[in-house]
């Protein structure tokens, strides 16, 4: 998952001009044939929608009402995911949820919370950070972080990697 | 149902404290759990929103002071009571004391893998068309079932549009009493957050729920 993430943003943010990739774009408009396509699929990831971070939209996931999430993506969730102080604050103070894990993101975003009460599990797609320019596939996925994928974190930047 | 399970925007329960080596399990028996819940579904014939239910009946005191796993090991308990499949002395012995109780299906380990990949799908066809559309103003109907539902508290009363149309998907509130999978329309509805909170909620929030057709009305 997460190199196929690393190999679409690249092509997606690349300078050129052209089409955008397909997976990218079948990712967005419906990610459980996507993500199936590269073996991931089965119980807890049946309907699964990505959600695209960007510089005016931050994107979280949270099930207030147990602890769905989606398993064959990202795995069983952490303890925090299902406990009650994520659960009872995500959807009412995310920014507080937010600096328990030490991000602040700018006043002006917009946070959006998916409060996952169906059988839709969310995925996020986390936004790339700058100077990861023409960076390969293999690099740009040492900076996705399960976190970032939840929407509780940011991705890694280029100094984090470069220590 | 009003139980301990509908946390959002409940408050007391302090920080997030994420764990700085996140092990999967922490400790042997709740592998055990975790398998035992999953593989007992078959010989045990509940669906996942039965076994939500028996989750979310505990009481809420219990609800909120037990562990994770021992939530779904007291729900695993009360279903295989329930069904006849073990008895009480039988837990209390630790092991089997009566001759077992004929099951149509069990989980053999050969099929673990293709179970999980095949998971469990809720979409289904549907001759009916959706009543709302993307745009649409909805209210969250103010509902308050004894039994199973997937609609939050904090949502309900509250007015949002809806966002997207998910397709026509089983009804949990039908599926946990056993009254069938009912497949009603599923949308995404999105509140402003100060339509939630109140004026002192943050403006820059915005919160989705997916909801089924009958949670909501036009507004």
């Amino acid at each position: 998952m997460r190199r196929k993430w690393a190999r679409e943003t690249e092509h997606a943010s690349s300078p050129r001009p052209g089409p955008i990739p397909p997976f990218r774009t079948r990712l967005l408009k419906d990610a459980t044939p996507a993500i199936a396509e590269i073996g991931y699929a089965g119980r807890q990831g049946e309907h699964i929608v990505a959600l695209e971070n960007t510089p005016k939209l931050h994107n979280m996931v949270v099930c207030t009402l147990c602890s769905c999430y989606p398993w064959p993506v990202l795995g069983l969730p952490p303890v925090w995911y299902k406990s009650a102080p994520y659960r009872s604050r995500a959807v009412a103070d995310p920014r507080g949820v937010l600096a328990d894990f030490g991000v602040t993101l700018p006043k002006d975003t917009e946070i959006r919370i998916w409060d996952s009460t169906a059988e839709i599990r969310y995925l996020v797609l986390p936004m790339r950070p700058k100077g990861t320019e023409g960076w390969s596939e293999e690099k740009l996925a040492d900076l996705v972080t399960r976190d970032s994928m939840i929407g509780t974190g940011l991705p890694k930047q280029p100094a984090d990697i470069a220590k | 149902m009003n139980g301990g399970q509908d946390l959002g925007g409940t408050h007391g329960h302090g920080p997030v404290k994420p764990e700085a080596n996140e092990p999967v399990f922490h400790a042997e028996w709740e592998k055990r759990a975790f398998a035992l819940t999953l593989a007992m579904s078959m010989p045990g014939g509940w669906n996942i929103d039965m076994a939500r239910f028996a989750r979310e009946s505990r009481p809420p005191a219990e609800y909120l002071s037990m562990s994770y796993y021992q939530i779904w090991f007291a729900a695993l308990e009360h279903m295989v009571k329930e069904r006849g499949l073990v008895s009480e002395d039988e837990i209390n012995a630790g092991h089997s004391l009566h001759a077992p109780k004929p099951v149509k299906r069990i989980l053999s380990p050969g099929d673990v893998e293709k179970t999980l990949h095949r998971g469990g799908p809720t979409e289904r066809d549907t001759n009916t068309t959706a009543v709302f559309k993307p745009g649409d103003k909805v209210r969250a109907k103010n509902i308050n079932p004894l039994t199973h539902t997937r609609l939050p508290r904090y949502a309900r009363g509250h007015t949002g549009i809806i966002e997207r149309v998910m397709g026509c998907h089983v009804f949990p509130d039908s599926n946990a009493t056993g009254a069938g999978e009912n497949p009603q329309w599923l949308y995404t509805v999105r509140f402003d957050g100060r339509e939630l909170w109140g004026a002192d909620g943050d403006a820059t929030v915005k919160v989705s729920i997916d909801a089924w057709e009958p949670y909501l009305e036009p507004a």
